[in-house]
């Protein structure tokens, strides 16, 4: 177990290290990184600034080894829009971002997993396919679509709920929806095919012979041993919720970090940019690691690979 | 002679069978979706006959008209107008365009590297496959948005741009599926005949190899159209994608965003456009892969 912990987590160093080669030489493949980093509109005395700050005399891979010995302090640059560093930003916005996480996996866990039991246990009848329909959908609307959708008839034609913005436990109702929606389809998947698994196991019919109820043997039995999988595939959705934020935090003006990158782009501040993308795939690649040592923490023969 | 009659008879029956077997899968092909996107290709490819209007052409005098079957429509805006008075249905039909030659061309670029690469891994194995194996896990390790991200603020905006993020972004997925059929396909008498005559390592691998991954390689493609289509949307709808005034699906919705309590047919149409096109790609992959390559299922 413990060469195989090291192993996930040499190559997970080795991602977030290639991650940091693709962000430096990106900015540096147009020419001078002033250009990118400094956007339109900048005096002589920033652009000498910004080239004493990454060494831009040096040789390029001493400059990496500077990019690199910043990175690690969380040192980004200053943005140049609102001339403030840009790891700040960033830090002063992600309560809002996990807050919206928290809620919208909350919501999908909540519709998505009785919605996989029933699917399987009802299996080939209405309520299957009717699963089988909303999974199919969730794969195929946008998120960015039905954000607007959602806006339209529920905060604009009925006004039942605000547009925008993040006052109060209403707020919360729409982004989280739509955040929740793209979701919902792979989590009750998933949970319908871990159900139809142990639902044909031994101990279950065992169950069923010793005259345990129905209903304790789907729910409590059956439902145990399938969240195994389920529980994995959490972890997965957990870091593909970064297109998730961007998408659902522009539509809903949400304070969160994906509006901040999506400004950033607006305002070619590529400061901005970089913290968003080494933090995002930094919690990407977190994310896939624990994963992956609970995997095959579950899963013995995982391990032997 | 009798044995000759009765296998003349044998063979003749499993062919029958055999064709009905066919005829079954065929029977069973999807058709709305088919039908759908047969329509989507077409609006494409004959963009200038379908759409009444430029896409770019706008009089704001008919700036908000609703469509047609609402009160106020006119016959001659079917879908309505939007903010500049240019004609939604005629801008959905030449999107068709963009949404298209992006997830073709994507599609052949993510497909092409993630071919080489995994019939290189596959065939060659030791050092080279380890290499190309932690390419690819590092490939399925950065996320794509962010990615994105970065590329589109270095790059100028544009269709290139979109083809090529996407289609760098996707390769590794083939990478790992292809070099799992070499490893078998390699084992094959045919590819060890091959190698003993003498053939050299890429006519193997391009003449024996990679026709009987092929269907693979075009499952795979299938099934990532859908995808590809939305992540271009989502692209464009954050305006990291196709940059106006050329009409893309993802720009339109964005467009409409702002206008949806005035002229809710602005945001709507397209989006029912990009869900229509999406799903019927969806359920056409996922038939082409249960006929051709039933084992990728699990994907």
């Amino acid at each position: 177990m413990r060469r195989y912990i090291l192993a996930r987590f040499v190559q997970a160093l080795v991602s977030m290290f290639a991650l940091s080669l693709i962000v430096f030489f990106l900015a540096r493949l147009t020419g001078d990184p002033r250009d990118v980093l400094l956007g339109d509109d900048y005096s002589q005395e920033q652009w000498d600034k910004m080239g004493e700050l990454w060494s831009l005399d040096e040789p390029i891979y001493v400059q990496y080894a500077i990019f690199l010995r910043n990175a690690s302090t969380g040192n980004f640059g200053e943005s140049i829009f609102w001339k403030e560093p840009a790891v700040e930003m960033l830090a002063r916005r992600i309560p809002a971002t996990v807050q919206l996480t928290i809620t919208a996996l909350s919501l999908s866990v909540i519709i998505a997993i009785p919605m996989g039991v029933l699917s399987a246990v009802k299996r080939d009848t209405w309520i299957d396919y009717a699963g089988k329909t909303i999974a199919m959908l969730g794969q195929s609307v946008p998120a960015f679509w039905l954000g607007i959708i959602l806006i339209w008839v529920f905060a604009v034609s009925w006004s039942l709920l605000p547009t925008s913005g993040r006052d109060g436990p209403l707020h919360y109702v729409l982004p989280s929806v739509t955040l929740g929606w793209f979701t919902v389809a792979g989590i009750m998947r998933i949970t319908r095919s871990a159900m139809l698994d142990v639902l044909d196991s031994e101990y279950i019919k065992l169950a069923r012979v010793k005259g345990v109820p129905e209903n304790v043997v789907i729910w409590n039995h059956a439902l145990r041993n399938a969240a195994i999988p389920v529980v994995t595939f959490l972890g997965l959705i957990l870091g593909n919720f970064l297109t998730g934020f961007v998408v659902v935090e522009t539509i809903f003006s949400w304070p969160g970090v994906g509006l901040l990158a999506i400004r950033g782009i607006q305002s070619n501040d590529f400061a901005i940019i970089q913290t968003v993308v080494m933090f995002g795939g930094l919690l990407f690649i977190t994310i896939n690691f624990l994963v992956d040592i609970f995997y095959g923490y579950l899963d013995p023969r995982i391990r032997y690979e | 002679m009798r044995t000759l009659a009765d296998t003349g008879t044998t063979t003749r029956l499993v062919r029958a069978r055999q064709v009905g077997g066919l005829w079954r899968l065929f029977r069973k092909a999807p058709l709305i979706p088919a039908v759908i996107l047969l329509a989507v290709v077409i609006s494409a490819v004959f963009a200038r006959f379908l759409a009444p209007e430029a896409p770019t052409f706008g009089n704001l005098s008919d700036a908000f008209i609703p469509p047609a079957w609402v009160e106020g429509g006119s016959s001659a805006h079917l879908l309505g107008t939007d903010s500049l008075g240019r004609d939604v249905y005629s801008r959905i039909v030449y999107g068709a365009r963009v949404s298209l030659i992006v997830s073709i061309f994507a599609i052949f670029i993510a497909g092409s590297i993630g071919t080489v690469m995994g019939l290189a891994s596959g065939y060659f194995g030791g050092r080279v496959d380890g290499v190309i194996m932690r390419l690819v896990d590092i490939a399925l390790a950065l996320p794509t948005i962010l990615m994105a991200l970065v590329l589109v603020a270095v790059l100028q905006p544009g269709v290139a741009t979109v083809i090529i993020v996407i289609g760098c972004l996707n390769w590794a997925n083939y990478a790992r599926q292809i070099r799992g059929e070499v490893l078998s396909v390699k084992e094959r008498d045919f590819v060890i005949l091959a190698r003993s005559i003498g053939s050299s390592p890429a006519r193997i691998m391009s003449r024996h190899i990679l026709p009987n991954v092929f269907n693979t390689i075009i499952v795979l493609a299938t099934l990532q159209v859908g995808s590809v289509i939305l992540l271009e949307a989502t692209l464009s709808f954050l305006g990291l994608g196709v940059p106006p005034p050329e009409p893309s699906w993802g720009q339109m919705v964005a467009e409409g965003r702002g206008f949806i309590v005035v002229a809710w047919w602005m945001a709507l149409f397209p989006g029912v456009a990009i869900m229509l096109t999406v799903l019927s790609m969806n359920l056409m992959g996922d038939w082409l892969r249960d006929l051709l390559d039933p084992r990728l299922r699990q994907i």
